[in-house]
């Protein structure tokens, strides 16, 4: 008896891998002899593996993140869904199909969100790109549920709170919009998809001067910020690809991972040769290495194609002050404005070469034509605050220093700075006061320390 | 009245026969460009280079620059040869075109992207401005049928990637001002890569926004006011362009859409001075704060509450975005809560209208979609292809027609326009007007690297109709700026007196509105540019009136 039903047992599961294995889907194939040789090396190699491991849901949805990277929606989500079928536990792969499916089939794509969210109920990141899609959708029970269901997840999601509050918004509940902002901003200051909003509902509201605070905040910050999603970030560090590389080399770059921000964009150069944007940030990435004189051999380069593209004669000319090159750099930082008196860099740049050339009257009118072309550049705000002060004219340092403290609450040394001036203006009080804060953000601050002990000494005197 | 675009009648009846009155659906706009003369091919000079300027496609003027009473039509052009240069049709009496570019002396051969009309001069006649991805150029019209390139003593020469433009008052001194978006550095152009790495278009990114220009009209010609009005305080990849008082204060401002970057909406301060209070009034960003990247605009009251909304248009994956005014001016982002924003998802829409297609008392939508990167179907055709085919391919996609139900939702309408909707091309400057003056609003579209088509209305059981014409008879033309709102019963509508809308593009300031079964309008009101208001009797529906600026009442025509 128990041998029989082994052996039904052992049937069945032969019938079953038989039944398996005549479904199993094609692997998709894409034409690829147009695209760049890492792409279709890198799609080859996923495909071979795949080939010999077709009953692995990671070869499948190894294949699917590599056409995703690439943006081959259609094949992505095909390999993701076969990954579904053979572990259907495992949230990534309906995570990563709702987002390949967003880009073709929004309607597949909120089915798929719905599955990822039931197999990870406690994950905030796929509770608010479920809830992002069904706003986009129009489903605002659902999009409102799903918010909810991340900020129970974790209560500190400024992405929840702005979900949340772009409900609220439509729905006209102004004082719950406002108070979800507020929360997110708390959290994620520098998230530029909070302040359009926050302005939106303080002018609606009645509250003015808010609104401008916020308003000048959204020009700041004019980007917003993405959420760290590992199963998202993982598919699009594998893109192979001039177009992708060079993105993640710019954000590298801006995150100042400089040496890996490096490495990409010398990976674009390798497979597009020459390409102008990519060589100027190349050079101006190993310019800010302090490698000027590697970097100076990109520049000329780049200006060798296009001898007046004011982004790599700006950038240059602050790599040949660096280098002590003053004639140079002046010279190529004079052109960079002349020819377009708009980009603020140039005059920024400019700015900093005036300064050191003692020429402080003409450095303060090149930061404040920064700052009227670009009012978040930050840079900006401290040097012209700096320029002030080694003129001796501390009232009008702190103007500017305290306008960049709106912006950067927690710099330690930006406040000492600001304190520095109260002091030199007798503005005691409130020098101890943003003393005790530099000190309290940073209590190694030894200057800040000295300060403040001399203030209170003196008070004490007095 | 004038006489409707011909018919190809015997086929029409034919295929009437054919599909039998209970099921078939009636295309509710027709292609009548080639019959009617409107011959023009759009050439951008692809060369399989994919340099940035080839993707922008070029836009159109619909004005009567020869005043006799019909729309005659100005195609950009592209590819800087002077054989195939810009294009001046004139409208004849019979409703054909005819070229009229060389007696005209309008054949720019820059690399074209936009037209603006407005009378600069206050002679009655529309002046026309050419925008280029290079030098731009002011036609004045002469008023014989000819015009005189102007630019070099009207003071606006300039060698920047110039797109949109509008012509506007905005110091009310009676006198039109010009404001031009700029696009990004025209800077040797180069190809980027699609995602696999295919040769593609590259996005704004991969350049420099350029500041917008304003210039004042002092009577004598155009002052650069740009850095002193603070308009050029800032540099973006303008692309579309719209004037009108957003703030209701009596003065002009600039809705400005950028590709990429925050959009822009530049508020008269008087004293020439504008301040960008985008942000603060929604128009900015859309609705979760997102940057979008904006193409056309069209403005105009879809929801019947007598606010001006704005209407943009964006790329795949973005929505177009409805921002619908409030009673405080402010402008909220509702293609979720409109039906706006998911049709259009799938494509990149550049021209678009908001217009009274049907005639039923509000305003239906029509977009020119065509992607700027590559297609799903990239793959290279097997025994090669021209690379104008290619371009075709690749980018191409169809348009979008959604009809409003009266209720601020709408619905897509294609499969009641195959024509319009199923051609699919890779389509930019889209304006609507009565082409054929029977009362209803045809559809002009241009496409890059392809015809342009004058769709025919031919909505069946349309309501009827008003066209009134704005004027301000001590300026001698019409009142830019201005607001229309007409009654019947206890409905109001209203539109904005423009020539600038939609992408790349311009049209006669006459407006138009669908009255449904209404057979008149009981009362008319203007606000006038100023903010002056003006009330004028009803008159009878189904003809186009002119209004006067200080009569109080209507003069048929």
């Amino acid at each position: 008896m128990a041998f029989g039903m082994a052996s039904l047992v052992a049937l069945a599961f032969a019938l079953s891998g038989c039944a398996e294995r005549a479904s199993d889907p094609a692997i998709p194939r894409v034409e690829t002899s147009g695209m760049e040789a890492p792409v279709r090396v890198l799609i080859d190699a996923v495909t071979r593996n795949l080939a010999s491991n077709r009953h692995s849901a990671n070869a499948w949805g190894r294949l699917g993140r590599v056409y995703h990277a690439h943006e081959l929606y259609t094949p992505a989500l095909a390999c993701y869904r076969q990954a579904m079928r053979l572990d259907a536990d495992d949230f990534r792969w309906p995570y990563l199909a709702a987002h390949a499916a967003s880009e073709v089939d929004k309607n597949a794509a909120a089915t798929l969100f719905e599955q990822a969210s039931a197999l990870a109920p406690r994950n905030a990141t796929v509770l608010v790109a479920q809830g992002d899609l069904l706003a986009q959708l129009g489903r605002r029970d659902g999009a409102r549920a799903a918010y909810l269901g991340a900020l129970a997840a974790d209560d500190r999601s400024s992405f929840a709170r702005v979900g949340l509050a772009r409900g609220a918004l439509v729905e006209g509940d102004l004082p719950r919009a406002r108070s979800l902002l507020e929360r997110a901003a708390e959290l994620a200051p520098d998230d530029g998809s909070i302040y359009p909003l926050l302005t939106r509902v303080l002018v609606r509201l009645g509250e003015s001067e808010l609104a401008a605070r916020t308003e000048w905040l959204a020009k700041v910050y004019d980007t917003p910020l993405t959420p760290r999603d590992p199963p998202l970030d993982a598919m699009r560090r594998l893109a192979a690809n001039s177009h992708a590389l060079a993105s993640a080399g710019r954000i590298l770059a801006q995150r100042g991972d400089l040496l890996a921000a490096e490495v990409q964009l010398r990976k674009v150069l390798a497979i597009r040769p020459g390409t102008p944007l990519e060589t100027g940030n190349l050079a101006t990435v190993l310019s800010r290495q302090g490698r000027h004189a590697e970097a100076m051999e990109f520049f000329a380069q780049g200006l060798a194609g296009n001898p007046d593209d004011v982004v790599l004669l700006s950038h240059q000319g602050l790599t040949q002050m660096l280098m002590g090159d003053v004639e140079a750099a002046e010279v190529s930082l004079e052109r960079a404005v002349t020819l377009d008196p708009s980009y603020p860099q140039g005059q920024f740049n400019l700015g900093v070469l005036r300064f050191g050339q003692g020429r402080h009257r003409d450095a303060i009118a090149l930061f404040e034509r920064t700052l009227t072309l670009n009012s978040g550049f930050a840079d900006a705000y401290l040097n012209l605050g700096s320029t002030y002060a080694a003129l001796e004219e501390y009232e009008a340092a702190v103007d500017p220093w305290e306008r960049l403290r709106q912006i950067q609450p927690n710099n330690p040394s930006l406040i000492y700075n600001i304190a520095l001036a109260k002091a030199r203006l007798g503005r005691l009080d409130e020098a101890r006061a943003d003393y005790q804060h530099a000190l309290a953000l940073d209590p190694r601050n030894v200057a800040s320390r000295q300060e403040l002990d001399r203030i209170l000494a003196k008070q004490r005197l007095d | 009245m004038r006489s409707s675009i011909p018919v190809a009648g015997v086929a029409a009846l034919v295929l009437s026969i054919g599909c039998g009155p209970s099921e078939q659906h009636e295309d509710w706009f027709v292609d009548v460009a080639p019959e009617l003369g409107l011959l023009f091919d759009h050439t951008s000079g692809v060369r399989g280079e994919f340099l940035l300027p080839e993707i922008m496609g070029s836009g159109l003027a619909l004005f009567d620059y020869d005043g006799d009473g019909d729309l005659d039509v100005y195609l950009v052009n592209a590819d800087g040869e002077a054989a195939s240069g810009n294009r001046l049709f004139r409208q004849d009496a019979d409703g054909t075109f005819h070229d009229a570019t060389r007696d005209s002396g309008t054949g720019d051969t820059g690399y074209g992207m936009g037209a603006a009309v407005g009378d600069i001069d206050n002679d009655g006649d529309l002046d026309l401005l050419v925008t280029n991805d290079g030098p731009n150029r002011l036609y004045r019209n002469n008023a014989d049928g000819t015009f005189s390139d102007i630019t070099a003593s009207a003071g606006i020469e300039g060698a920047r990637w110039s797109t949109s433009a509008a012509f506007c008052d905005i110091d009310d001194d009676g006198l039109l001002d010009l404001y031009i978006a700029n696009y990004v550095t025209n800077e040797p152009p180069y190809a980027c890569a699609s995602g696999t790495g295919e040769p593609d278009y590259c996005g704004p990114s991969a350049y420099r926004g350029v500041p917008d220009r304003l210039y004042r009209n002092n009577g004598a010609g155009f002052v650069d006011i740009s850095v002193t009005s603070g308009i050029a305080q800032t540099a973006r990849n303008g692309l579309g362009v719209v004037c009108f008082d957003f703030d209701g204060d009596g003065q002009d401002d600039f809705l400005v859409a950028n590709d990429g970057q925050r959009n822009q909406l530049w508020m008269n301060e008087g004293g020439g001075t504008f301040v960008d209070r985008g942000v603060r009034f929604g128009v900015a960003t859309n609705i979760e704060g997102d940057t979008e990247a904006s193409m056309g605009i069209a403005l105009g009251d879809v929801d019947g509450d007598l606010g001006l909304d704005a209407l943009m248009t964006h790329l795949g994956g973005e929505t177009n975005t409805l921002y619908l005014a409030d009673p405080m001016g402010m402008l909220l982002d509702a293609s979720a809560l409109s039906g706006v924003g998911f049709p259009s998802v799938a494509d990149t829409g550049f021209g678009v209208a908001l217009a009274d297609l049907d005639q039923d008392v509000d305003l239906d939508l029509a977009v020119a979609n065509g992607r700027v990167q590559r297609g799903a179907d990239s793959t290279a055709r097997p025994g090669g292809e021209a690379v104008v085919d290619a371009f075709r391919r690749l980018y191409a996609e169809p348009n979008l027609l959604m009809v409003n139900n009266g209720r601020g939702w709408f619905d897509e309408h294609c499969e009641q326009a195959p024509a319009f909707c199923a051609t699919s091309e890779v389509s930019r400057g889209l304006l609507t007007a009565d082409v054929d003056g029977d009362g209803d609003l045809d559809i002009l579209l241009t496409n890059a690297n392809g015809p342009a088509r004058l769709y025919r209305n031919d909505v069946p059981d349309k309501g009827n109709w008003l066209k009134l014409r704005v004027a301000d008879p001590v300026l001698n033309r019409d009142a830019i700026g201005a607001t229309v709102r007409v009654r019947f019963g206890d409905i109001w509508q209203a539109r904005p007196v423009v020539h600038a809308t939609s992408y790349l593009s311009s049209a006669d300031a006459q407006v138009h509105f669908g009255l449904g079964p209404a057979d008149a309008v009981d009362e008319i009101e203007v606000i006038w540019p100023n903010g002056v208001r003006e009330r004028f009797p009803g008159v009878p529906g189904n003809r186009s009136t002119v209004i006067r600026k200080g009569t109080g009442q209507g003069d048929g025509d």
